[in-house]
C-alpha cells in the first residue's frame, strides 16, 4: 500500500520535486560560479565569502518552498475527493496519515540528494584559499532539517479539518490585532519580538531557518 | 516672546523715545534724516541687546534644579556620578581589575582622573537633569556593557605620536580577547593581500610585514609583495592620482605594468596605504605583548618612545619580537571562529519538532468529524 501511495504522491508533486532537485543541484554550483575556473584570477577571500553568503539566503527559501508544496500536494487529492477513497481503505486513520507522511519524506530525499551532490561537486572544483573550508555535509544537514520542518508543519495543518486551520489562522489574526491595538494605545506590549523568540529562538521550530547558510567559511 | 522679554523691550524703548522726540525740531531735512537713522540704528542695537538679556533670563528661568553629584572610589578608580547606573559599583570593580592587570603600576594614575558618569532613565526628565554632563549611559545598562565602557574610556593609554600612528588608537586592554582574536583569525584568512595569508600559514616575517612592523627601504615591497597585491593597492587608492601627474602611471599599473606600481608605491603617503590587516590585529598584538610582559610591560612600552615599534613590543613582552609574533600567531590560530557546522543541539531540536508536527498530522480529527 505504501508503494501505491508513494506512486500517487509522486504523480501529484513531481513537478515541484523535479524543479526543486534541479534548483538544489545548481544553487551551490552557481554560488561558486566564476571562482572555479583555474585560468581566472581567484576572488579575494572576503569577496568569495560575501558571494557565498549572498547566495546562502536562497537555501532556506528553497527548503521552505519545497516542504510546503510537497506537504500540500500530499493532501490535495484527499481534500478534492472528500476523503472517500481514504475511508474505503481497511486501515486506521493514523496509519494512512503515516504513509502519506513517509511518502512525502521519501520524495523529499531527491532534492536533498541533489543538494549533497551539488555542494560536493562545487566544493571539489573550486581552489579554496588557505583558511577557507567547504561545509557541504553541514549545509545539506541544515537544508534537510529546514525542509522536513516546513513539510511537517504544513502536513499537520493541511491534514487537519478546515476548523483546525481556521483556529490557527484566527489565533494568528488575533495576535496581530492585539499588537496593533496595543501599539495604537501606546501600551508597551511587544508580541512580535516574543513570538520571534519563541519560533526562531534556539529551541524554536524555525530556528534552523536562521543562522548562516554558508557552503564556504573560515 | 515671553512676557518678561516683552516688558524688558518696552522699558528700553520707553527710555530711548524721550531722547529721540525733542531732536526732531530745528534741523535741515537731510541731516535730520541721517541723525534719526543713526538713532534708529542705535535703537535696533539696543533691541538686540535686550533680546539677548531676555533670552538669558528665560534660560535661567527654565534651568533645572542643581544636579546632585556623588563621588565614588572603587578600587583605584575615581568616579563622579549623577543618577548612578544600577550596576556601576560592580562594573567599576570589574573594570579596575582589568585595568590594573593591564597597565600595572601605571594604573595608579587613574585615581587622579575621575570618570564623569551620568545615568539616564528611560523618561525625559532624567535626560534633562543630566544635560550634556559627563558620559551618559542608560541607568539600567547591563554589567558587561558598562564594564566595557569604563575599560575603553579609561583616561590612560594614549601612546606617543609614533606609536599612535602605527596602532591607530590608544593602548587598551581587550575586554573580550577571545572574540577579538577570532576577528584577527578571520582577517588573516580574508585579507585581500597575500602577506596576511603568509602570516596565517606560519611565516613570522610575513606577520611582521602584515602588521606594518617592517620599516626602512623595501618595507613596502615586502608588505605588498606580489604584483597582484600592488595592483590591488593602487586600485584602492586610485582617486589619489586622479588630478596629478601620476595618473598615467597609475593607469599603466592597473593595466599590468608592475614597474609603475612599484614607482607609485613610493609616492603614496603612509596614511593613504591600505594595511593588509585591520587595526584590531595590531591592537591584539599590543595586548598580547603587554599580557606576556607582566605588570611592568605597559610602563616599558611607554618608556621606550623613539625606538622602532617592533623593538618596543619586544621590550614590552620581554622577549625577541620574532618569538612574540610566533606566539601571537599561534594564539590567533587557536581562536579559530566556530565553523558553520550544525551543532548537535540544533539537530536534536529540529528532529524533535519534526516528530511533534508529524504526530499532530497523524492525530488529525478529519475522519471523526466526517
Amino acid at each position: 500500500m505504501f508503494r501505491v501511495m508513494l506512486w500517487g504522491q509522486w504523480k501529484w508533486s513531481r513537478l515541484a520535486i523535479v524543479l526543486g532537485s534541479v534548483a538544489a543541484f545548481t544553487l551551490p554550483i552557481l554560488s561558486l560560479r566564476g571562482t572555479a575556473s583555474p585560468d581566472r584570477i581567484p576572488l579575494p577571500p572576503a569577496e568569495l565569502l560575501g558571494r557565498v553568503g549572498a547566495w546562502g539566503a536562497l537555501y532556506p527559501i528553497l527548503a521552505a518552498t519545497l516542504g510546503v508544496l510537497v506537504a500540500m500536494a500530499a493532501w490535495a487529492p484527499d481534500h478534492r475527493g472528500r476523503h472517500v477513497h481514504a475511508l474505503s481503505l481497511p486501515i486506521p486513520r493514523w496509519r494512512y496519515a503515516f504513509y502519506r507522511f513517509g511518502a512525502g519524506v521519501v520524495l523529499l530525499c531527491a532534492p536533498l540528494t541533489a543538494l549533497l551532490i551539488g555542494t560536493l561537486l562545487a566544493s571539489a572544483t573550486v581552489a579554496l584559499p588557505a583558511g577557507i573550508h567547504a561545509y557541504p555535509v553541514a549545509l545539506t544537514i541544515r537544508f534537510a532539517l529546514a525542509l522536513l520542518i516546513a513539510f511537517a508543519v504544513i502536513f499537520a495543518v493541511s491534514g487537519g479539518t478546515a476548523r483546525t486551520a481556521g483556529i490557527i489562522l484566527s489565533f494568528i489574526a488575533a495576535l496581530i490585532l492585539v499588537q496593533v491595538v496595543a501599539s495604537a494605545a501606546n501600551i508597551e506590549l511587544d508580541l512580535v519580538t516574543r513570538l520571534q523568540t519563541i519560533f526562531v529562538g534556539w529551541a524554536g521550530p524555525f530556528a534552523v531557518f536562521t543562522g548562516r547558510w554558508m557552503l564556504l567559511d573560515v | 516672546m515671553s512676557s518678561r522679554r516683552g516688558r524688558l523691550c518696552l522699558v528700553l524703548i520707553g527710555l530711548c523715545l524721550p531722547r529721540l522726540l525733542p531732536a526732531q525740531a530745528g534741523l535741515a531735512p537731510g541731516r535730520e534724516t541721517d541723525r534719526l537713522t543713526a538713532r534708529l540704528d542705535s535703537l535696533a542695537t539696543l533691541w538686540r541687546e535686550a533680546n539677548a538679556v531676555a533670552d538669558m533670563v528665560d534660560s535661567l528661568a527654565h534651568r533645572p534644579a542643581p544636579i546632585r553629584l556623588d563621588s565614588l572610589r572603587i578600587g583605584g578608580l575615581s568616579l563622579i556620578v549623577v543618577n548612578a547606573p544600577i550596576h556601576l559599583p560592580a562594573a567599576a570593580d570589574s573594570a579596575w581589575r582589568i585595568l590594573d592587570a593591564f597597565y600595572g603600576a601605571a594604573a595608579a594614575t587613574l585615581a587622579e582622573h575621575p570618570y564623569r558618569i551620568a545615568g539616564l532613565d528611560s523618561g525625559n526628565a532624567s535626560t534633562e537633569v543630566a544635560g550634556t554632563w559627563g558620559q551618559q549611559v542608560p541607568r539600567d545598562l547591563e554589567l558587561d556593557r558598562l564594564t566595557q565602557i569604563l575599560v575603553s574610556s579609561a583616561p590612560i593609554g594614549d601612546p606617543d605620536p609614533a606609536f599612535h600612528r602605527w596602532l591607530g588608537d590608544a593602548v587598551r586592554p581587550a575586554f573580550d580577547s577571545g572574540g577579538s582574536l577570532s576577528g584577527v583569525y578571520t582577517a588573516l584568512v580574508t585579507s585581500p593581500f597575500s602577506i596576511a595569508h603568509d602570516c596565517f600559514l606560519g611565516d613570522v616575517d610575513g606577520c611582521r610585514s602584515a602588521l606594518n612592523l617592517n620599516e626602512g627601504v623595501g618595507a613596502l615591497t615586502r608588505r605588498y609583495r606580489t604584483p597582484e597585491d600592488r595592483r590591488l593597492l593602487i586600485s584602492r587608492v586610485q582617486s589619489h592620482f586622479e588630478h596629478t601627474a601620476e595618473k598615467v602611471v597609475a593607469e599603466s599599473c592597473l593595466n599590468g605594468g608592475d614597474t609603475s606600481c612599484v614607482q607609485l608605491l613610493q609616492a603614496i603617503s603612509a596614511g593613504a596605504l591600505v594595511p593588509p590587516l585591520p587595526p584590531v590585529a595590531r591592537a591584539s598584538l599590543v595586548q598580547f605583548a603587554v599580557r606576556l610582559g607582566g605588570r611592568e610591560a605597559y610602563q616599558r612600552l611607554a618608556a621606550s618612545a623613539g625606538r622602532p615599534v617592533s623593538e618596543r613590543l619586544g621590550l614590552a613582552a620581554a622577549m625577541p619580537v620574532d618569538s612574540l609574533l610566533r606566539q601571537w600567531r599561534d594564539q590567533v590560530i587557536r581562536h579559530r571562529p566556530e565553523p558553520v557546522a550544525v551543532p548537535i543541539g540544533v539537530v536534536s531540536v529540529g528532529l524533535g519538532w519534526i516528530m511533534v508536527f508529524g504526530m499532530c498530522g497523524l492525530r488529525s480529527s478529519r475522519w471523526r468529524v466526517g
